[in-house]
């Protein structure tokens, strides 16, 4: 290759990085998401790792009499809020990408809302957040993909 | 950033006050429904009811008439619901154009979002060119299912056996129709209709988001619970490809929705199941953790919520 030819080839690679950004960053987004609810749904661990606050004796009766499981938290009773949480890419520029990751639909939000600032002695907090190891997967991934923009 | 943020906070608050208003109009929808159709059972079908004296009771012309009665309001029913449908479908095409922006961000030759409504409606029987139910299809048979003229059978024979005086009568049917300060009938009626609507719609928005990404790789999401179908229990938590997942279109379990791809409906009507999209490298990294990819899981012998 040619030093023309391998700055062409530069050239091309970073344009077809450009025009992929978004892309590749809702799929950031959705490793990110999936592995937060595989740990929300098996275990029920926030992302430093510790058990989210229990139901309260009442909702846990509830929850139980309606077949639900009550060992851990799970923000699953319907399965309404974890359908509604999905992303999408709020804003693309040369250089950066911007995906949003909430849940679509006023009472969704208002759960989400919720779990902030409940229970008042130890609120749940954003559930959304990823732990410092699904970041590093997440990345992982990512810079295994990256590959194909390198010659 | 500051004005990054502000424009991402200001569309945020529109998409959210817009579904604010379509869900308060929906149930002040359905509660004045709810309201109309008593009233038309006050005023055109009561006095049928009670023709036969001041106590409600088994006779041939009394069971006629209720019988009668049932019918019609299933009839007043269907007409009313199907002007409602069309509001409701107006209002998930008017939210769908608040996020319509982001896929032509992505560089998709089409409005992804009108097409992901239209696969949606149409695997529901509405048809979204024309704003119509479908003949025959699920929408026309929830609209025609013979539940309402059931539930109304089904209180003035309960009324008959009692030997309900007019008022006792109408306060029972009120409570259990109308249920003020609770969820009415017709709320009840529609709410797993509701539920699988909007749960396949953003099964739907997934696909399309996964598609422009380049996803062939899910986890099939979720929790179990006591009622959960074997075909869920077998795949929960799982990681697949779509591929693996076309297969399974042609299998048969209690609860499969005809005529839908399984990875638009999952375990069917009711499923509480999503698909999370992930990409083949996530895949490959969680295998350890979650299972082989294409795997499946042992069905539990006995289930055993915790």
């Amino acid at each position: 290759m040619t030093p023309e030819e391998y700055a062409q080839r530069q050239r091309e690679l970073l344009d077809q990085m450009a025009a992929n950004r978004a892309r590749e960053c809702l799929a950031i987004t959705f490793d990110l998401y999936a592995q937060v609810r595989l740990r929300i749904n098996t275990r029920g661990e926030d992302y430093t790792g510790q058990k989210f606050s229990p139901y309260s004796p009442g909702y846990a009766a509830t929850r139980k009499k309606r077949g639900r499981q009550v060992a851990f938290v799970d923000f699953n009773f319907t399965g309404r809020l974890q359908a509604s949480i999905r992303p999408s890419v709020e804003r693309v520029t040369p250089v950066s990408a911007t995906i949003l990751l909430t849940a679509s639909g006023a009472d969704n939000q208002e759960k989400l809302r919720k779990a902030l600032v409940t229970p008042k002695g130890n609120p749940r907090g954003n559930i959304l957040l990823p732990s410092a190891d699904e970041i590093n997967r997440a990345s992982l991934a990512n810079q295994q993909r990256a590959q194909k923009y390198i010659i | 950033m500051e004005e990054l943020l502000k424009q991402l906070l200001a569309r945020t608050e529109r998409r959210i006050a817009f579904s604010v208003r379509a869900s308060e109009w929906l149930a002040r929808a359905f509660r004045a429904l709810q309201a109309r159709l008593f009233s038309i059972f006050l005023e055109r079908y009561i006095d049928d009811i009670f023709a036969d004296g001041r106590k409600m009771s088994f006779t041939a012309r009394s069971v006629t008439n209720a019988n009668r009665a049932a019918v019609r309001f299933q009839f007043e029913y269907s007409r009313a619901a199907t002007s409602l449908l069309r509001g409701i479908a107006e209002r998930i095409i008017r939210q769908q154009d608040y996020s319509r922006e982001y896929f032509s961000l992505l560089g998709l030759p089409e409005p992804e979002a009108k097409s992901a409504l239209a696969i949606v409606m149409r695997s529901y029987g509405f048809d979204v060119a024309t704003m119509t139910a479908i003949p025959g299809g699920y929408l026309e048979g929830v609209l025609n299912s013979p539940a309402l003229a059931q539930f109304v059978g089904q209180q003035i024979r309960e009324g008959m056996a009692a030997g309900m005086g007019k008022k006792e009568f109408i306060a029972k049917f009120r409570g259990a129709f109308v249920n003020p300060g609770g969820t009415g009938m017709l709320e009840r009626h529609f709410n797993r209709f509701s539920h699988d609507f909007f749960q396949q719609f953003g099964r739907v928005n997934n696909i399309i988001l996964a598609e422009a990404s380049g996803l062939d790789h899910f986890v099939y999401a979720g929790t179990a619970i006591e009622d959960s179908r074997p075909f869920c229990l077998r795949r929960l938590n799982r990681i697949y490809t779509v591929k693996e997942a076309g297969k399974w279109n042609a299998q048969e379990w209690a609860g499969k929705i005809p005529d839908v791809p399984v990875l638009q409906q999952l375990g069917g009507y009711n499923c509480r199941h999503t698909q999370m999209f992930i990409t083949e490298e996530m895949a490959k990294m969680l295998e350890q953790q979650y299972g082989e990819v294409d795997g499946y899981n042992a069905l539990p012998s006995k289930k055993q919520p915790a």
